[in-house]
């Protein structure tokens, strides 16, 4: 059997093992170890696997993913996203559907300080869905709007599987968050033009308009928000901090800024820290999982071999870009985010490379089809996240409501081919 | 997140409390580090060992807590389809399974931790003994392997619990 044959087969066993309910590490440990075993020897696979673990659990660059998960506990901990969804709703007060467009923006606020989806759409179905149903608001569509902009934790930085996705691939982490910026405002509109354009077919009443004075404050009011980002995020850009410099003043200053406005306890700041820790270990043991399975992918050449393939059948670029967007789109719909991006990248980012495609670029599109498969049914995680916190909204109306928002993620992986300087002109800039 | 027999264990506290004091060092020390950089031009010295080190015990004494607490990110498609003594039985399974794989760990670490202490390989900035580093993580693995085993023991009790699809992502 050859290198490849073998990596496809132990790709099959994947599946299976996932479907069958066994931890995303586990798998990836398994089929790295097993294969390493069987294509090389034992010993081989001791020496991958012994290196691999203690190495990644050292790397001080991967000291970002604890760090900017912190910072997104004590920011959700002490009650920032609600702040920032009623500066929201006051300054868009009197638009039709404002209180969707308002959910929406705040997510993709809330998103540039927390870098969790799931945290994000949690935190919004508690604080804009109440106040959606008060309104009047049809149920689907605000749900819908809700599980919409929890995606958006994804892609506007710090994004947790950017960072991910720096650290299998090399590249830099600052760069992938400079060039996801774009990106994410750009899909943050489209799924405002897809809020608005929904409200005109009668899922909203109409509402009352705040004054100038009003919004005015209201916009102001979310100071500590913009603090933040522009110490962490603002920090990256200008070159003042690294990654994991910027990780650890947004961390430190969310919690200074917590207790300096008393909405953040020492027992809040003790259930913030313990649960970063739990989530980050939890991603760690799958990077274990991905960094012995990417070393059995390497050896079988199973890459190399898809491109010569590929190259063999006189595909284009565009055909073999279109084919592993349809996987990703495929896989979205079944698997968790950074389970799919630790077990696709190591496979498709030699073959994009070979196609003359950037791997930041790359990193961007992946962002956005993972952002996708949040909200594909039947899997789509923030679906489930609302459907958890009101049990009343029925599935099938979820996945009704949420097909018009496919189509913002959808027109931006289309923009991204078209016009790629979205995701990479900013970093050309900057760096 | 909801506490469960194994969360409390004393044993798997210590090993939650010692990964979040961890984070914590790590978050100061990189905060210190960029404040006396930026207002006396003098940088913590050690700074870069330090947070490599703090990183590596929040992670070996931070997995036993997500196995405790059973926050392994993990597909559960099939949950609506099989009976739960079915579930049960994967569950099972998988902690046998995770068993084999630390246990693998384990010995794969064994060799590179022993090379480290023989030829006295020491850190680059602080010149710390760097089998004390894989010390710690051979005792990080015996939390984890404390942890199959509550998760076992819990496991045959009762039938598997819903653990959070995306581990908080």
């Amino acid at each position: 059997m050859s290198g490849a044959e073998l990596a496809l087969w132990g790709i099959g066993l994947l599946f299976v093992l996932l479907f069958l309910r066994q931890p995303v590490w586990l798998v990836l440990a398994l089929i790295g170890i097993g294969g390493n075993a069987l294509l090389n020897s034992v010993s081989m696979a001791k020496f991958v696997t012994g290196t691999a673990v203690f190495d990644t659990a050292s790397n001080y660059n991967l000291s970002v993913i604890p760090l900017f998960i912190l910072m997104g506990e004590v920011a959700t901990g002490s009650r920032m996203s609600a702040e920032l969804f009623n500066a929201a709703r006051i300054v868009l007060s009197g638009l039709r559907g404002g209180l969707a467009v308002a959910s929406l923006a705040a997510s993709g606020a809330f998103g540039a300080i927390c870098g969790s989806s799931v945290a994000t759409a949690a935190s919004m179905t508690r604080i804009a869905m109440p106040e959606m149903r008060r309104a009047g608001y049809n149920e689907g569509y605000a749900a819908s709007s809700v599980a919409a902009g929890g995606s958006l934790g994804i892609l506007i930085p710090p994004s947790i599987i950017l960072v991910i996705y720096g650290s299998i691939t090399e590249t830099s982490v600052a760069r992938l968050f400079a060039a996801s910026m774009i990106p994410g405002l750009v899909l943050l509109l489209l799924y405002v033009a897809v809020a608005l354009y929904m409200a005109r077919g009668g899922s909203v009443p109409n509402e009352t308009s705040a004054s100038f004075a009003q919004r005015l404050k209201a916009m102001l009011g979310p100071w500590q928000f913009m603090l933040l980002f522009v110490l962490t995020i603002g920090g990256i850009y200008t070159g003042l901090f690294s990654p994991n410099e910027a990780a650890s003043v947004g961390a430190c200053g969310a919690i200074l800024l917590g207790f300096a406005r008393r909405s953040l306890s020492w027992a809040g700041l003790i259930k913030a820290v313990q649960a970063a820790v739990l989530v980050s270990c939890a991603l760690f043991m799958i990077i274990f999982g991905a960094t012995v399975f990417a070393n059995f992918i390497v050896q079988t050449r199973l890459p190399e071999t898809i491109l010569g393939a590929a190259e063999a059948a006189h595909l284009s670029p565009a055909m073999v870009m279109a084919a592993i967007v349809l996987l990703y789109v495929v896989l979205g719909c079944f698997l968790e985010g950074i389970g799919m991006v630790l077990i696709t990248v190591p496979v498709f980012l030699p073959v994009v490379q070979g196609y003359g495609y950037d791997p930041i670029w790359f990193g961007v599109l992946v962002a956005v089809l993972v952002e996708l498969g949040l909200i594909t049914p039947p899997i789509g995680m923030n679906l489930f996240i609302i459907k958890a916190q009101i049990p009343d909204i029925s599935m099938p109306q979820l996945y009704r409501a949420i097909l018009p928002f496919l189509l913002a993620p959808v027109a931006l992986v289309a923009l991204l081919f078209a016009w790629p300087a979205i995701a990479l002109w900013l970093p050309s800039i900057l760096y | 997140m909801t506490q469960t027999n194994e969360t409390t264990n004393p044993m798997i506290r210590f090993c939650h409390g010692t990964a979040s004091l961890a984070l914590v060092v790590m978050m100061l020390v990189v905060v210190g580090d960029v404040l006396l950089r930026a207002l006396f031009n003098h940088p913590v010295r050690g700074a870069y060992d330090v947070v490599a080190a703090a990183l590596l015990i929040m992670v070996f004494a931070g997995i036993a807590p997500v196995i405790a607490a059973r926050k392994e990110i993990l597909i559960d498609l099939i949950d609506p389809l099989v009976p739960r003594r079915a579930l049960q039985g994967l569950g099972l399974v998988s902690t046998l399974l995770s068993v084999g794989v630390f246990g693998f760990i384990g010995w794969s670490m064994w060799g590179p931790a022993r090379d480290a202490y023989r030829y006295g390989d020491r850190s680059l900035e602080l010149g710390l003994p760097v089998w004390v580093l894989w010390a710690l993580a051979f005792a990080g693995l015996v939390g984890i392997l404390w942890a199959l085993a509550l998760q076992m023991r819990a496991g045959l009790r009762t039938p598997a619990d819903m653990p959070d699809e995306e581990g908080g992502l």
